[in-house]
């Protein structure tokens, strides 16, 4: 094969392989678009909920001062009962006394216990204004990747446009297709390595092995006659 | 040892006591209306005006007091428990520590001469002839 058709055919081979893989890094990006349209619709479903957060914090919040201020009027009672089983004086004012006394000190500890849950909810909701914050990042990161993926999407298939105007506006020029293109490139392989192979035997070749040799040939040997005699024709 | 009744005080750092037959109830703080010209402010309680008298810096609850024989009430104050005292002297002795009684009728009395006294520069009422 003379060079300027094997470097044609190779020409040729090389854009085809190039809009083959145009066409596999097209199919690539349109799936990673896929992914991204899919990773956008999951971040939605998860900041759809986050949104009534807040005012569900709120009434969280609201439910406490209601609760807080109740017990702190439950102690102002006992406090005042107290002070009638003072008024009221020895034995029973005592009685009275003790048991109010009791009685404020387990609404203290419940009073000290609702503002230690308050301090954890205001805990919980700057954490949840945080992870608000971080979705929407999320959210917007995600679709700026989905747009530069589309974008890369177009450009692929420009690319692999213009590839295939080349390739139609050489093939003329070349005189050959892709497909004959690629079965040059292959046959000019195969045949320097058949031809290595046979300089390996060069010593080795008696009778036996000439004849087998010839067997193993006669194929490729049958197609050059035909092509010969086509062009002899 | 006697006991008092009554009940146990502090405002800012100074604690006392309040005997049972001057305590009325604590209450939760209403709003209090300054009175001008007299260190007092006036809350309404039940339906009745009450003098307030602010002995420290407002705090959630009113502590009421019966004065010969008037509702008076007191702001400032936050009430630490009620219930029997060893008495001692002119307070109470508080797991080993002398706590004063709070002497408020003292407080009331230097407001009414506060009030009743007569303002700098004010015109004298002198009757013309």
């Amino acid at each position: 094969m003379s060079d300027e058709v094997l470097d044609e055919a190779t020409l040729v081979a090389a854009l085809d392989a190039t809009r083959t893989a145009l066409e596999k890094s097209g199919a690539s990006l349109e799936a990673a678009s896929g992914a991204a349209a899919r990773g956008q619709s999951e971040l939605e479903s998860i900041s759809d909920p986050a949104r009534g957060l807040p005012s569900r914090g709120r009434d969280v919040r609201a439910s406490l001062q209601v609760l807080h201020q109740a017990l702190e009027r439950a102690k102002l009672s006992a406090l005042n009962a107290g002070l009638e089983g003072a008024r009221i004086g020895d034995p029973l004012g005592k009685a009275v006394v003790d048991l109010a006394g009791d009685l404020r000190e387990l609404v203290s500890r419940g009073i000290e216990s609702l503002e230690a849950h308050a301090t954890v909810l205001a805990e919980i909701e700057h954490e949840r204004e945080r992870w608000i914050e971080g979705l929407a990042r999320a959210r917007d990161a995600l679709s700026a990747l989905a747009e530069e993926i589309a974008a890369s999407v177009r450009h692929s298939q420009d690319a692999d446009a213009a590839l295939a105007a080349l390739q139609r506006g050489l093939s003329p020029v070349l005189g050959t297709d892709p497909e004959t293109a690629r079965a040059l490139l292959l046959i000019s392989e195969q045949s320097s390595r058949l031809a290595a192979t046979l300089m390996d035997l060069g010593g080795r070749r008696d009778a036996a092995t000439r004849v087998r040799l010839r067997e193993a040939l006669a194929p490729v040997l049958a197609a050059v006659a035909d092509d010969r005699e086509s062009d002899g024709s | 040892m006697s006991e008092r009744a009554g009940l146990l005080v502090h405002s800012r750092d100074a604690e006392g006591f309040v005997p049972a037959d001057v305590a009325v109830n604590v209450v939760p703080a209403p709003t209090l209306s300054a009175v001008t010209g007299a260190p007092l402010e006036m809350a309404l309680l039940g339906g009745r005006v009450l003098p307030v008298l602010p002995l420290g810096p407002r705090t959630g609850t009113l502590l009421v007091c019966r004065l010969a024989g008037e509702l008076v009430g007191f702001s400032g104050l936050e009430v630490d428990r009620a219930g029997f005292f060893t008495a001692a002297g002119a307070g109470v002795l508080v797991d080993g520590r002398f706590v004063p009684e709070l002497d408020l009728a003292g407080e009331l009395r230097n407001v009414e001469r506060a009030v009743a006294a007569p303002r700098l520069g004010a015109p004298s009422r002198t009757p013309v002839s």
